[in-house]
């Protein structure tokens, strides 16, 4: 068996040739994978457990660890919500409807995929920050965004709004319109279509951010 | 119908809701804040500005972002193909597993890959005391910048092959087999031919988004001015500075490539569907 045993009906009708090309390409890939995914990970596993599940507990529970971690959460709670709505909006816009524009539309919301999230927080301080557009308008009024929990939301949605609008257009558009030009004109009010949101991509960058 | 001269009639209702949302939404988000940014590069007198985005720590922060995401995106391009021909022709026992972990740089918070990454490459990690003994240092040096990137782009290289690998058709592999080609000129005149521009999108994606990643890479750079010292880092350093002139001209820099290469994107994609059908990746 060649390695990695593969179906024996797969490897049956391979020449000899191709077996050998099949087992040097998997040995190269997995080796790939796992100089540079698997042992990095492993080796950040180990460490974390390396004085066992007490010390890495209660390294999780310290007050700051916590504080950040609750942190995060916050972020993503708000953020998810909002980057949904977005995204809902976005694709019922650009999926139902022809108008001018929409390509640029589109371009816009790949924007932030595209920009470096340095810049994201670059330009958030150039807005906001004490000598921001509206940063000194907001301090005097005691409303802090740069180094605070409102800043990092702006950012995180910033750099996670396309995701949810990214997987729904598609679907969106895949599916056509023609259930829901159905549906109206069988009576149906227009709440009841029903939308079927992915953001399991968009929860996950929040964390990462 | 009120909005009848923007957009084609139609029956379905919330055009205006749901696109004036839309417009609001990102004007408020992306477009006011960058905005900002190319409005402060430009209060900066153009020589100025000159001088500070031709500033010698600068022109070699940009040398190592574009030449490591050119380089990482080079060798992505080709493990990150063997990678997808396996998972799209190969049928072998942890297929499933491999494919998940394709999407583990995208799953993971940018700031665990790059620990993960130091870790396992610095003089004392798993890889890195073996490296050492062969006289190649990997962490704090350019060479960790190109491998955090390899790990950065390869999602992306990876998921555009697999779509085009499973479209090729395999009747034409086995007529021209059947016709007496070898398994390289299959490989050259079939598959090469219809996979490229899937190849040519991974390849402008891992690089794009080589160019702007921070957190990964930092932790992984060593950070020295001159010799490991990526454009996004010098633009969070000149801020932190205060030095906001220097951090809008940098930025502005960026900005200008990042919408460069989203035009690039664009028309490598443009040219796959022209040339195959060849559906977008994300």
């Amino acid at each position: 068996m060649a390695a990695g045993g593969g179906t024996s009906a797969e490897l049956r009708t391979m020449t000899r040739g191709s077996r050998v090309t099949r087992a040097l390409l998997l040995a190269v890939s997995f080796a790939f994978l796992g100089l540079l995914l698997l042992a990095p990970l492993g080796a950040v596993l180990a460490q974390a457990f390396a004085k066992g599940v007490g010390a890495w507990y209660s390294s999780l529970a310290e007050p700051d660890t916590l504080a950040s971690i609750r942190l995060t959460l916050l972020t993503a709670a708000i953020v998810v919500p909002v980057n949904t709505l977005f995204g809902i909006a976005a694709a019922w816009a650009i999926a139902r409807f022809e108008f001018r524009g929409k390509s640029l539309l589109v371009t816009l919301i790949d924007l932030p995929l595209a920009i470096s999230p340095v810049i994201a927080g670059l330009v958030l301080v150039f807005v906001f920050g004490a000598h921001g557009w509206f940063g000194g308008w907001l301090i005097e009024r005691g409303i802090h965004v740069i180094f605070a929990v409102t800043g990092i939301v702006l950012a995180t949605i910033f750099i996670s709004f396309p995701y949810v609008a990214r997987e729904l257009i598609p679907l969106m558009q895949q599916r056509g319109s023609d259930d829901e030009v159905a549906a109206l004109s069988l009576g149906a009010r227009p709440w009841t279509t029903s939308c079927a949101s992915r953001c399991r991509r968009s929860a996950g960058d929040c964390c990462t951010a | 119908m009120a909005h009848g001269r923007v957009a084609v009639p139609s029956v379905l209702p919330g055009f205006g809701l749901t696109f004036g949302f839309t417009v609001s939404f990102l004007s408020a988000i992306i477009l006011l804040p960058l905005a900002a940014l190319v409005i402060r590069a430009f209060e900066i007198p153009p020589g100025d500005l000159l001088g500070l985005l031709t500033d010698e720590r600068a022109v070699a922060s940009y040398r190592l972002s574009f030449g490591a995401a050119a380089i990482a995106a080079t060798i992505n391009a080709v493990f990150g193909f063997i990678v997808a021909w396996c998972l799209v022709r190969y049928d072998f026992p942890d297929r499933r597993l491999l494919d998940t972990m394709i999407d583990l740089p995208f799953a993971l918070p940018t700031a665990v890959s790059g620990i993960a990454l130091a870790t396992v490459f610095s003089p004392a990690g798993w890889l890195g005391q073996q490296l050492a003994a062969a006289g190649v240092q990997v962490a704090y040096t350019r060479l960790g910048v190109v491998v955090a990137l390899v790990l950065i782009g390869l999602p992306f290289v990876v998921r555009s092959l697999q779509l085009a690998l499973a479209d090729v058709h395999r009747d034409l592999e086995d007529a021209a087999e059947s016709l007496g080609a070898g398994g390289f000129h299959v490989f050259r005149r079939i598959i090469l031919p219809t996979v490229l521009p899937a190849l040519a999108t991974g390849f402008t994606l891992a690089f794009a988004r080589g160019i702007g990643k921070y957190g990964s890479i930092v932790f992984i750079s060593g950070n020295l001015p001159f010799a490991t010292e990526i454009t996004p880092l010098l633009i969070v350093i000149r801020l932190e500075q205060y030095d906001y002139a220097a951090a809008a001209a940098l930025g502005f820099f960026m900005l200008a490539v990042s919408f460069m290469m989203l035009l690039a994107i664009n028309a490598v994609q443009g040219w796959g569907q022209r040339r195959l059908g060849i559906r977008a990746v994300r």
